[in-house]
Formats: C-alpha cells, sequence, structure tokens
C-alpha cells in the first residue's frame, strides 16, 4: 500500500480583529495552551505565503492579545481579520510514545481486525469520558469508537491505516453480523 | 436541595440488570442506554455505555474517576467540534 502523504500544514487559529491602537491583534488560538500560537516559529497566512512572526503578550477573554512583525496601527491590524495562520507540520515536536497527534489520526483508513473496510476517522472528540473517534462508514453513516488499546489495537500512521475490534452493539447490527459472517 | 442521603444513589433498574448480564457472561459489549439521570455506580467500572445523546450512542468506557457522576454528563446533547492543531491524544 502506498504510503499516506501527510498533511503538510497545521493550522493554529486566526486572526479575529484588532485590539487597541498599537497594532496588536486578537487572535483565535487552537491550540492546546492558547499562549503557544506563537512558539512554533513564524506562521503563514496560507494563501499569499507570507510570514508572520507573532509574540502574543496575554490571553483576554479566551482570545490572545499578540504583537505581528511589520504591524504598528489599528487599521493595518484590522485589516488582518480573519487571516488564517499556518504552520508546517514539521514544525511541530515529534510526539511521545503512545501519544497521537488528532491531526495525524484525522483522514486514517480505517478496518477491523478481520480487514473488513469500516470508514476513514473524521474526528476526534473527547466529551470528559477519553478519547472518541469519529468514523464515517463507506455508505457514509458515522459512528463512534472509543481510542482505548483494546478497541484500537493499532494505528500505522505511515500506511495511514487503524484497525479497530470493536465490541458488539458499537456499530450497527448489520455491520456486527457481516463481521460475524466473515470470520 | 441536593438528594437525601438515606435513599442512596438513582439508578434505573434496567441499567442495573443490563450490566450484570454483561458483566456475568464477560462479553465486550456496548451496553446502549437512554437513562443519563442514572449514577454511575463503582459496580459499573471497565463496562463500557453507549450513553444516548438524543441523536445517536456516544460510547463511555466508565472508569473509577467517573463513580458518583451521571452518565448524561459524558454525552453531550450540543454540537461542539474542537480544533486539532498541536492537541495530542493518548490511547487510554
Amino acid at each position: 500500500m502506498a504510503k499516506r502523504e501527510q498533511t503538510t500544514q497545521v493550522c493554529l487559529g486566526h486572526i479575529s480583529g484588532a485590539h487597541g491602537i498599537k497594532g496588536d491583534v486578537q487572535i483565535h488560538s487552537y491550540t492546546e495552551n492558547p499562549m503557544d500560537v506563537g512558539s512554533y516559529g513564524p506562521v503563514s497566512d496560507g494563501v499569499e505565503g507570507r510570514l508572520l512572526t507573532l509574540r502574543p503578550k496575554r490571553v483576554v477573554k479566551g482570545k490572545v492579545i499578540a504583537t505581528v512583525n511589520g504591524i504598528f496601527d489599528r487599521n493595518a491590524a484590522a485589516s488582518l481579520r480573519g487571516v488564517r495562520l499556518y504552520i508546517s507540520r514539521s514544525s511541530l515536536p515529534p510526539s511521545g510514545e503512545g501519544e497521537f497527534y488528532c491531526d495525524d489520526l484525522i483522514g486514517l483508513e480505517v478496518f477491523t481486525l478481520e480487514d473488513l473496510p469500516a470508514g476513514e476517522v473524521i474526528s476526534v472528540q473527547d466529551y470528559g469520558a477519553g478519547t472518541i473517534l469519529e468514523i464515517r462508514r463507506p455508505n457514509g453513516q458515522m459512528f463512534l469508537v472509543p481510542f482505548t488499546n483494546s478497541i484500537v489495537p493499532k494505528v500505522d500512521l505511515c500506511l495511514g491505516q487503524m484497525k479497530i475490534d470493536p465490541p458488539l452493539g458499537l456499530l450497527n447490527s448489520e455491520f456486527d453480523r457481516s463481521c460475524k459472517e466473515s470470520s | 436541595m441536593a438528594r437525601s442521603v438515606w435513599k442512596g444513589p438513582f439508578v434505573d433498574g434496567y441499567l442495573l440488570k443490563k450490566a450484570e448480564a454483561v458483566r456475568d457472561s464477560g462479553r465486550k459489549e456496548v451496553i446502549k442506554m437512554w437513562s443519563r439521570r442514572s449514577v454511575i455506580l463503582p459496580q459499573f467500572v471497565g463496562l463500557t455505555f453507549g450513553v444516548y445523546n438524543g441523536q445517536k450512542f456516544i460510547p463511555v468506557l466508565v472508569t473509577e474517576n467517573m463513580v458518583g457522576h451521571k452518565f448524561g454528563e459524558f454525552s453531550p446533547t450540543r454540537t461542539y467540534r474542537s480544533h486539532g492543531a498541536d492537541k495530542k491524544v493518548r490511547r487510554a
């Protein structure tokens, strides 16, 4: 199987507006720690290829207030509103053993232990009871799978696939039945 | 006002029976349930419940830290999608 093409860019947030009159901007940060939005080096705007160096100052009402190199007045800062901030995937530090970046898991193909295609990971959620993978089946139906060692025994990022061993009742009964018959 | 202690935690009867049956059989099975109001008891630890949120069943693997909370707390009824960015996850 061909090696999976990794996502080359990761979106760290977007500029939601200007702050004050000295050219500061408000950033809606998507990072785990909002202040980390500036800690991975210069960010690009994704379209024009312009590089912005951010210096985060503080967090106000959930938004990061930051200065941007070359922006010194409010009008220039306001013109950046809506700009999405990207870094290259290689700028992120390598994940630890047994850890995965959410972005790496999204798009993986999912197979059962019997090699039946079960779909594709479309999102990674956490509702307080551990990480949950949302998987879209080839017929468009969705189902949720807890991201545990027993249910997701194998994740292969290089091949772009993962194996799941869903307990009875997790998928719909039709799929459960087809898995049983094949095994 | 808080619930009287002498009553003990509230759990729907059908849920106790289902959980007991799955535990006794030793099968790996998701227990589909609609009782979001039921309290998580110590005997549920290690079982996986599919808690209905009005649209779908959210899988909840019960751990010790969840005891005393209600099932509905782990199955939100409103759509919320978080961004990935630099977030890391670990297999439990």
